[in-house]
């Protein structure tokens, strides 16, 4: 499958692309007071009210972790939403697919799109720093780097599985 | 059920619907009219009922089915006249109808619903009334069995004038791919044959049809056993497809003999047979897919077939004989109708005569359908056939109301479209509408390079705003939709209950939301409930009033002010808004001064509070009430709003105020914590500026809440930024975003900030309050640091009757917002309702009250709101007027209360000074003789005192004399001592202890104070009063007295009185314009200074009531001269002060001269 990839501080992490919307520069985006902290609020693209998810909050990251890369300009990743993956991939749209809101997630950077074999991807180690194996879906050795494919619904708050 | 047959049934179960819900109507007029109903109501029943039994049979639903086909057998006998529309008969379909409404709602299940019961008691009509007509079965039989006569009948055409049509003629008239041949029409034993069997049923029919030259039957062997009769007209879409596609019909009398399980067989043989070159269209009787055929044995099954085959193919394919086929032609008008004219292309062809079949009837095949997508219901043509659409036209042309709904208009073409598309639709207007507002803001730079865009610019502005209009209109549903069902709804209950209801329904054509209207359903049910429940009498109470004996009741739709209005009308007993308090005073709900600062209005929307409906007694009482708050808050979720008004006895209106839409709404935008909100206008009241330097005076703490001080209300008060959790930057523009504060802090630095602006000698900003104040102050140079310019906003919104301001620090716009649904993340979020994105392209949340009210824990219940009332209490007696009252007592130790103003003064003197002369006492003092009066004597009161002695006995102790305040008049009061002087308001009591001259008495410092009439007491003892009232009489005349004082209410009411008027007293301007909208007066005499509505108010509203020339006099404690020219402009005659009985009448007077 093809995995779009992109960092996160020192992280190289990657979503499956048939998930994946679209992805912006991240621009100004209006929090929502109350909300949670690693929700960084609401963007318009294109008419469309996108929830966008702070992906280093939502990891965990402590507050001095996260301003080490403030200067960094940063990427919405905007996902697809169950109804949009259904009319691609139904088993995919059931399986890992559950949101039905619109949803982007705010990366540092961009890196390639990847293709990798089902086969080679790996349980997630042990002994990660920066993300917990919860939202892990696997990974995959690179170059002497670990790729980390993401759970998405597990970072969108949707974990059906019982977490460690 | 593969996927075409799901598609299918669904089109069944629209249908469906469509036919139950002009059923209900019809039968309603039915049970109506009795045996008087018109033949065409009773025939568009039949056609209902039997396409859905013909359909129902197509999917195989056996119980709706069986359902429909009894009532169908019922329906027939009515038809025929064999059976009389008695209430039995119409209690026992509409019953029926319920359950078929019920299985169709839920198609899949109707197998497993249990119908037997309505068949019984159809059954038992049935029984009942027809002789030997038995079981179903037989019924079932019985068309067959009658049609050999009925063709015979309808096989005669020279009857029929217009039958003659030659066939070639029409072929011309045909387009090239049409290949059947039009021939002597051959709609043949029509329905009729299934449906209407007697000769009197088609008697009646047969004008209508005259115009319809079809009635032709195509001969056929006397031998073949006749089968049913199916019109062609039934099958309009099928027909033009036929016709496009060059299929014929054939009528096929499949085996008489056989078992059922032996039919089936055939049966599905026939389809299999068929089904590369036409198909069943339908089948008589009626049969289920899955059924057995077993009832079917012996009974003639008939197919419709439609296909391409010539019959001689036909005959050989199914291995049939040519006597058991028959052709039927496609009568002549019917072709035509539905025949695309020539010169089309097959394409066009084919789509107009979908356009054709639009105005026909719809079938289970149906392609295009009337109008179902965005107006279901209303525009839809008469669901009978062809024949009867025309009919119906025929009927409109001649002016004839022949059924309730009127003949069905003009038929505009339409298309079905899914909501879900049309949505989608308005959500990219929606877009395309934020993509022109942040183009029209880039073109104005734009625009000074290339002066062509501007126009372009224009253009596309006035395009997208058509379309966005267009795209809404779409949405839009007839309220009819929800309207209709208010017939049966009304008749049920008043059936229920005994009693007689005349519901009449206007304006059901004006659109709504269909959001809007999903919503309208529950509340206006529970309203209609209601009425017929609690308002309308039972007959025989309401012939015994006076009123008709069925009660009426009004239930419309009209648009005002941008609003649709739903108002709800009845002429029942009315609510009484008196026992409505009396009750929710009993309950707790309010406090014993609430009720009585309330006016009718409140008191009456207090039928809205839940605790107060909920109450069984209360609505015995208040005659409404069930589930009201359920209204309420479900009108209110909708954006609208809910008023009453009633009149005990005569009757009572509720209207609901709607939004057109909930799609796009009006909002006001915000600012509070640097970021923006969106208010929505329905619910502000109006938006308040507050200078930061007048903002300690205006807001006030109560109990731990700020508020403010509005007018008389003190509205709760929140903070946005405070209540969502938003870090201030306060001031605006001093940046450290650290400095979070709350209002409290804010109020704290407003105080200084005053101290400083005091100190500094510069006035402070004067708080303007006014309504929608919406300066643009993104361009206002001022620097906000300069505490004196600070300014914060206070919306005052109203939820649910509750009003509370919300403090923003900026309003920004107001803008028409497009509502967009809140991401599930937020849901929790009470303070939030939806998202939009505003002009700019930023989201922006939009604010819910009702959640922001909870959230800021702000409690309007029974304390709190008591308390606000009594704070309202508390400043309306403040600003009573307070009387300056001389305190006296008498030599027999009463006191008495003289107001000051009356007095002119008070001598102290000897009782040797007293002397009597011709037995009447006098005093000399000062040189004069003043007549002494001692007031207790006068007005009889000597006994009450505690000391009984004789006054003139009192020894040597200095006597005091009141000389009053009236000219040309040598009198006096005595009394023994002043007790005091005292500044206070007099809460008069009228009726404890009476005594002539005697205006009441008063409790002051505890102790009973009486109020003695001067002028009256004077004239008791005998005192020539140096009258104007004598040339003064009134009488017959009606004057009104407003004073919120009732001691000098009284006072004023008692020296009008005295010349004759006849009085009417009101406590404050709003009592007092009740009144005088309400009844005839010709005179007002107003006092100047007092709560809710001043005397000024009130002279400022007299023009609008019937009452614009009513002489105006001002009585006031204080007069002035400025006063005076105040009340001269207000139009007022005069101006007098409030005791001062003869210069009152001395203007009365002079007003009579006048």
């Amino acid at each position: 499958m093809l995995i779009s990839t992109f960092t996160l501080g020192e992280l190289y992490l990657g979503i499956d692309i048939v998930l994946v919307r679209e992805i912006n520069r991240s621009m100004e985006c209006t929090p929502v007071p109350g909300s949670q902290d690693y929700i960084r609020g609401m963007l318009n693209i294109r008419g469309r009210v996108i929830t966008l998810f702070d992906l280093k909050k939502r990891l965990g990251w402590s507050d001095d972790e996260v301003a080490d890369h403030a200067t960094i300009k940063q990427y919405n990743v905007i996902m697809k939403t169950h109804s949009e993956v259904l009319k691609i991939n139904p088993a995919l749209a059931e399986s890992k697919c559950p949101w039905e809101d619109p949803v982007g997630l705010a990366v540092d950077q961009l890196g390639d799109v990847r293709e990798i074999v089902d086969d080679n991807i790996l349980p997630p180690p042990a002994n990660m720093r920066g993300i917990s194996a919860d939202f892990v879906h696997g990974v995959v050795e690179f170059e002497r780097n670990l790729l980390i494919i993401l759970d998405v619904a597990t970072v969108l708050g949707f974990d059906e599985r019982p977490s460690g | 059920m593969s996927e075409e047959d799901d598609e299918l049934l669904g089109m069944f179960v629209q249908e469906a619907s469509e036919h139950l819900e002009t059923i209900e109507p019809d039968l309603l007029t039915l049970e109506e009219n009795g045996d008087d109903t018109e033949p065409e109501i009773i025939n568009r029943l039949f056609r209902g009922v039997h396409s859905i039994k013909g359909s129902a049979g197509f999917f195989g639903l056996t119980n709706i089915t069986k359902l429909s086909h009894i009532m169908e057998n019922l329906l027939g006998k009515v038809r025929e006249r064999t059976m009389s529309a008695s209430p039995a008969v119409t209690d026992s379909l509409l019953s029926g109808l319920d359950k078929l409404k019920a299985m169709i709602g839920d198609v899949s299940a109707s197998g497993s619903v249990d119908a037997s019961e309505e068949v019984r008691v159809i059954q038992a009509v049935l029984d009942g009334e027809s002789s030997g007509a038995g079981g179903a079965a037989k019924a079932d039989a019985k068309p067959a069995a009658e049609k050999p006569p009925e063709t015979k009948k309808d096989a005669s055409p020279p009857e029929d004038p217009v039958a003659q049509p030659a066939p070639e003629a029409e072929v011309s008239g045909e387009p090239p791919v049409a290949e059947a041949p039009p021939a002597p029409a051959s709609k043949a034993a029509p329905k009729a044959a299934a449906s209407k069997a007697a000769p009197k049923a088609a008697a009646p029919k047969a004008p209508p049809k005259a115009s319809v030259p079809k009635e032709a039957v195509v001969s056929m062997s006397a031998t073949a056993p006749v089968g049913a009769g199916f019109d062609l007209g039934n099958y309009s879409e099928i027909v033009a497809d036929a016709i496009v596609h060059g299929r014929r019909f054939f009528l096929f009398h499949l085996d008489t003999e056989g078992t059922g399980p032996e039919k089936r067989v055939r049966f599905n043989q026939t389809k299999a047979l068929l089904s590369s070159v036409g198909k069943v269209v339908d089948t008589d009787p009626a049969i289920a897919g899955d059924q057995d055929l077993e009832g079917y044995s012996g009974v003639v099954l008939d197919l419709l077939i439609t296909t391409v085959l010539e019959e001689d193919l036909l005959v050989s394919l199914l291995q049939t004989d040519s006597s058991r086929m028959q052709r039927l032609e496609i009568p002549v008008d019917l072709a035509r109708k539905v025949a695309p004219p020539k010169g089309m292309s097959p394409a066009e062809a084919a789509r107009h005569a979908q356009a054709q079949a639009d105005t026909t009837e719809k079938v289970v095949e149906a392609v295009v359908e009337e109008d179902v997508g965005f107006k279901p219901r209303l525009r839809r043509p008469d669901p009978g056939s062809v024949a009867i659409v025309t009919t119906g036209k025929g009927r409109e042309m001649s002016g004839g109301g022949a059924s309730k709904g009127g003949g069905p208009p003009a038929v505009e073409e339409t298309l079905r479209v899914s909501v879900s598309l049309l949505d989608e639709l308005i959500n990219m207007a929606g877009e395309l509408v934020l993509a022109r507002n942040q183009m029209t803001r880039a073109a104005v730079e734009v625009q000074t390079q290339f002066p062509h865009f501007g126009p372009l610019i224009q253009n596309l502005d006035s395009i997208t705003s058509r379309i966005q209009e267009k795209v809404m209109q779409a949405r839009m549903q007839p309220v009819s939709v929800v309207f209709n069902k208010f017939p049966r709804i009304v008749r049920d209950l008043a059936r229920k209950l005994e009693k007689k209801i005349d519901l009449e329904i206007r304006g059901g054509e004006v659109d709504l939301d269909k959001s809007v209207i999903e919503h309208l359903s529950d509340p206006l049910t529970h309203m209609i409930r209601n009425v017929a429940d609690h308002a309308i009498e039972l007959p025989q109470e309401r012939t015994q009033i006076g009123k008709p004996e069925a009660g009426q009741v009004e239930l419309a739709a009209y648009h005002e002010n941008g609003l649709v209005n739903i108002s709800l009308s009845d002429d029942g007993a009315g609510i009484d808004a008196e026992r409505v308090k009396q009750k929710a005073l009993e309950r707790g709900q309010i406090t014993e001064r609430q009720a009585d600062a309330m006016s009718e209005e409140d008191a009456l929307s207090l039928i809205f509070a839940p605790g107060l409906s909920m109450a069984k007694k209360v609505s015995d009482v208040s005659g409404r009430g069930v589930g009201m708050d359920v209204v309420r808050t479900n009108i209110e979720k909708l954006g609208g709003t809910v008023s009453v008004q009633s009149k005990v006895g005569k009757g009572t209106t509720i209207i609901l105020k709607l939004p057109l839409t909930l799609a796009i709404i009006p909002a006001m935008i915000v600012s509070s914590g640097n970021q923006r909100f969106a208010i929505p206008e329905i619910g502000l009241v109006e938006i308040v500026r507050i200078a930061e330097s007048d903002r300690a005076n205006q807001i006030e703490t109560v109990g731990n809440a700020p508020v403010l001080r509005l007018r008389n209300m003190l509205l709760p008060l929140v903070d946005l930024a405070d209540v969502l959790g938003v870090s201030r930057v306060w001031p605006p523009g001093t940046g450290s975003s650290d400095r979070r504060e709350r209002l409290s802090d804010r109020r704290a630095q407003a105080r200084k900030a005053r101290e400083a602006a005091r100190i500094g000698g510069s006035a402070g900003l004067a708080a303007s309050s006014g309504l929608k104040e919406v300066p643009d102050r993104r361009d206002e140079p001022v620097d906000r640091r300069d505490p004196n310019n600070l300014v914060a906003y206070v919306m005052v919104l109203n939820v649910g009757g509750n009003e509370f301001g919300m403090v923003v620090d900026e309003v920004l716009d107001s803008e028409e917002i497009v509502v967009k649904p809140l991401p599930s993340y937020f849901k929790d979020n009470l303070c939030f309702s939806a998202t939009t994105i505003l002009g700019d392209g930023s989201v922006a949340l939009i604010i819910d009250y009702a959640g922001l009210m909870e959230q800021a824990k702000i409690n309007f219940s029974n304390v709190e709101r008591a308390t606000r009332m009594d704070l309202d209490e508390e400043r309306r007696a403040a600003l009573r007027e307070r009387q300056n009252i001389i305190l006296l007592e008498t030599g027999t130790g009463l006191i008495m209360g003289i107001v000051h103003s009356m007095v002119r003064r008070v001598e102290k003197i000897s009782p040797k000074l007293l002397d009597t002369i011709g037995g009447l006492p006098y005093v000399r003092y000062d040189g004069r003789t003043f007549r002494a009066v001692y007031p207790d004597q006068v007005m009889g009161l000597e006994g009450m005192g505690y000391s009984g002695g004789d006054p003139e006995e009192e020894g040597d102790a200095d006597l005091c004399m009141v000389v009053p305040n009236i000219p040309n008049i040598q009198a006096g009061l005595i009394f023994s001592r002043i007790i005091d002087t005292r500044e206070t308001h007099i809460d008069l009591d009228c009726r404890a202890i009476r005594a002539e001259g005697l205006f009441g008495s008063a409790q002051i410092d505890d102790r009973v104070v009486l109020f003695p009439d001067v002028n009256t007491v004077l004239v008791l003892a005998g005192i020539e009063m140096p009258h104007v009232q004598a040339q003064v009489d009134r009488t017959g005349l009606r004057a009104l007295v407003v004073d919120d004082t009732p001691f000098l209410r009284a006072l004023t009411s008692n020296y009008l009185q005295s010349v004759g008027f006849e009085v009417e007293q009101a406590e404050d301007g709003h009592v007092a314009l009740t009144k005088l909208k309400n009844s005839e007066f010709d005179l007002l005499v107003t006092d100047l200074n007092m709560p809710g509505m001043d005397g000024f108010e009130l002279a400022h509203e007299v023009p609008s009531t019937i009452h614009a020339e009513i002489p105006m006099i001002a009585t006031t404690s204080s007069i002035s001269s400025d006063v005076e020219q105040k009340c001269f402009k207000a139009g007022f005659v005069s101006c007098v002060p409030a005791i001062d009985k003869n210069r009152l009448l001395k203007v009365v007077s002079l007003m009579q001269e006048r």
